[in-house]
């Protein structure tokens, strides 16, 4: 009996590594605001993330941030925002950089020179502005993750991209990136319930 | 958080280990920026970049390279495409075109470092003597066979990928000689495609474009009812600024498809190819106007144009088809070949969150067209199809519509309708080119081809001519991204299901005749719905294609199976 209690215990001992080491986003209000804030968390911990980055495979996180109003029926989709972060590694400098794309602007690359100060930078909670309700009513955020890789021709086009040879923020590669790639995997997540004004 | 993690928080919110040029956090009520802005490299910086690449005296090397700790270079270094990483001492001056260089922190360049297409980094500790030049883009510059560097041509976008293409630049005229397939079909074959495009960018604000396209036909047509050759042109002058605008002269001697186009192109192509089955109609048309194109918004779009056309019949050939090849293909139906003059308006608003995969927003196409003839010779259809048409004095008015509605439902799901018709609003009757049909597969997925097309013959035209005044549908429905990955990974290419949407669909909608008398609907009303033909079905959409099954709810029609290389809509 005490060796079956051992070995349940090992297996959930176990299975809560395997669930601490699964790449997690969060979405969150600020403290007395309804501003959301993103949070993606052990992004680096989990083996097939961690290994693609050790290869110098780039990685592409797309988030969708929608912001949703309840109604009667079905909520209503008040607004939309995307994003993309690629993550890559020059190996031969061995440094990290992590690219910011957000549509119409100009690319964002910050450098980190350790995958630790990586981490640190991609698991800082994210806060979110302008995307906020303009009416009265009762509102939620929804966070749409999707991790995925890039493949080899992808990768040599958003350096190009990067390097504004391929029509600038909005259009060709940049706007491939935004879009919603097929992920490798997917996570969402949700902000609680919220009201702006008197009336729900 | 542990202490170390909060000094290391702390260090990196106040010194960004290499240079995070924004504070972390994303605002979305910041205006877009105006790529047009972005830094290019000037001019003198490549010529002065090249002359010291191409300098004899000059150690070239490319790709990755790292200078170790200890080890010495001396003389101007030159790196083309790759990283350097400099741990030892450079005595001289650091050139990189489209690299990266890195000076460690025990890394010495004695003189200036000049980085074209990248970025210098230097570690604390690391030194550089001289001026550090540092431009991102990327530098048009390239080697020849014997290493020296030149210029580039400008890069190809990624829209040109269907089609082979090369760019020439000559002063401000930049010339792009292209060459496509075109869509297959069993009147021309392949329409082969090729031809200059030339365009003079007068200033920044403005820029004038030739576009000449020749057409050569595969198939050979032993009747003569058309060319081997075709050929469209456009003379357009383009307007930058808030509301970019458009104004042009166009014209050609091309294969037209009719109004009634079931599938897109793409798709109609593909069977025409594949499987012997050309889902559109075709006629000949030699054309000249003129048009106008107004961006008001980024998502509204206004277009207006005067054409002057020659429309005539042209025969179906014996065109290659990879299968059924022993069978006939459908004869290419007449048309009322005449000349006309067409007045034409469109207006789209399209709000959609993405093009090729919408999920929310709205997107509402209006085209409104007049058409008048002096000079028209109708083919002969019976009077409970269409009165008798004028050979002159001929006017009709006539207009399309499409509007859609995504609607997300939650982070996976979506629902999207839409409303489409088109036909006869006013005038005399529509031409045989004009008239449609309710079609089946698009938009009705459970019905056959032109399951409706109002040809009331007592031996109905084996053509299956579109023949109906109006055509009305509405599309409903609901996508569901399912979980699922039966994918694996060959080197850089993925193949297998990833996440496809399970799609549950029903469609609605009608073709029929307008105007007084029997079988007919009178002009200022729709047919009743208790008339319309509707179906329902599920598929599932992948991406790349979408397989489909549906079913016609009140006729008694097989269960249909389908195929979509593209959206349904």
């Amino acid at each position: 009996m005490r060796r079956f209690l051992a070995l349940a215990l090992l297996l959930l001992g176990a299975v809560s590594t395997a669930a601490a080491q699964r790449v997690r986003v969060e979405a969150t209000l600020e403290n007395g605001t309804n501003r959301p804030r993103v949070r993606t968390i052990n992004l680096f911990d989990d083996p097939q993330w961690r290994e693609a980055i050790a290869s110098s495979y780039p990685i592409r996180l797309n988030y969708q941030l929608d912001l949703w109003r309840s109604r009667f029926l079905f909520a209503e989709n008040l607004n939309s925002r995307k994003w993309a972060f690629v993550i890559s590694r020059q190996a031969v400098l061995d440094v990290y950089t992590l690219t910011t794309i957000i549509a119409g602007r100009e690319p964002i690359v910050e450098r980190f020179a350790s995958l630790n100060d990586l981490r640190l930078r991609i698991e800082m909670p994210l806060p979110i502005s302008g995307v906020g309700p303009s009416r009265d009513g009762t509102f939620w955020y929804s966070l749409k993750l999707g991790i995925s890789t890039l493949s080899a021709d992808e990768f040599s086009e958003f350096e190009r991209y990067l390097q504004g040879n391929s029509g600038g923020g909005g259009g060709g590669i940049g706007a491939a990136l935004l879009r919603m790639a097929l992920p490798k995997e997917s996570l969402v997540a949700e902000t609680a319930r919220f009201t702006v004004g008197g009336r729900p | 958080m542990t202490p170390t993690r909060l000094v290391l928080l702390a260090t990196l919110m106040l010194a960004p280990p290499l240079a995070a040029q924004d504070p972390v956090g994303i605002d979305f009520s910041r205006p877009a920026a105006d790529s047009s802005r972005r830094r290019e490299i000037p001019d003198s910086v490549l010529v002065r970049a090249m002359a010291h690449y191409n300098d004899p005296s000059t150690t070239r090397v490319s790709g990755n390279v790292e200078l170790p700790l200890g080890n010495v270079w001396r003389g101007t270094q030159a790196l083309h495409r790759g990283q350097l990483r400099i741990d030892g001492r450079v005595e001289g001056d650091l050139l990189v075109i489209n690299g990266d260089v890195r000076i460690t922190g025990s890394g010495v360049v004695t003189g200036s470092v000049t980085v074209l297409g990248g970025r210098i980094l230097v570690d604390g500790g690391g030194t550089v003597g001289g001026a550090q030049v540092e431009y991102p883009e990327t530098a048009p510059l390239t080697l020849t066979p014997d290493g020296r560097l030149i210029r580039q041509a400008p890069r190809r976008s990624l829209t040109d990928f269907t089609s082979a293409s090369r760019t020439f630049t000559w002063r401000n005229f930049e010339t792009t000689l292209r060459a496509d397939p075109g869509s297959y079909n069993r009147v021309e074959g392949f329409p082969l495609e090729f031809g200059p495009s030339i365009v003079w960018h007068r200033n920044e604000q403005s820029r004038l474009i030739l576009d000449l396209v020749g057409i050569v036909r595969t198939a050979s047509d032993p009747t003569e009812s058309r060319r081997t050759l075709g050929w469209r042109g456009r003379l357009a002058v383009m307007r930058n600024g808030q509301h970019p605008m458009t104004i042009g002269l166009r014209g050609g001697s091309v294969i037209a498809p009719v109004a009634d186009q079931p599938y897109q192109t793409i798709e109609s192509g593909l069977g025409a190819f594949l499987l012997r089955r050309d889902w559109r109609d075709w006629y000949a048309m030699r054309s000249i106007g003129v048009f106008a194109d107004l961006t008001l918004r980024p998502t509204l779009h206004l277009s207006a144009g005067v054409d002057q056309s020659r429309e005539r019949t042209v025969s179906a050939v014996d065109a290659f088809s990879l299968l059924r090849g022993n069978e006939a293909w459908r004869p290419n139906p007449l048309v009322d070949d005449g000349k006309y003059l067409t007045f034409s308006a469109s207006a789209t608003l399209d709000t959609r969150d993405d093009r090729r995969r919408p999920t929310s927003g709205w997107y509402l196409r209006s085209d409104v067209r007049y058409v008048t003839s002096d000079e028209l010779t109708p083919a002969t259809l019976p009077q409970e199809i269409r009165t008798a048409m004028p050979t002159s004095n001929y006017d009709a008015l006539e207009m399309d519509l499409d509007l859609r509605r995504y609607q997300r439902l939650g982070p996976e799901q979506s629902l999207h309708v839409r409303l489409t018709g088109g036909g006869w609003l006013a005038g005399n009757r529509l031409t045989i080119q004009r008239r449609r049909a309710m079609n089946g597969t698009d938009p009705l997925a459970g019905y056959g081809f032109r399951f409706v097309n109002c040809d009331r013959r007592r031996r109905p035209d084996p053509a299956l001519p579109a023949l109906c005044d109006r055509q009305l549908a509405v599309q409903v429905e609901y996508r569901r991204t399912l979980d699922l990955n039966l994918s694996s990974r060959i080197g850089n290419t993925t193949v297998g299901l990833q996440r496809p949407d399970l799609v549950i669909f029903g469609d609605a909608g009608s073709a029929w005749l307008a105007g007084s008398g029997a079988g007919r609907v009178p002009s200022n009303r729709i047919q009743s719905i208790a008339e319309w033909r509707s179906d329902i079905g599920v598929g599932l959409d992948v991406g790349t294609f979408g397989v489909y099954v549906a079913k016609a709810l009140a006729d008694p029609e097989p269960i249909r199976f389908g195929l979509r290389v593209t959206r349904r809509f």
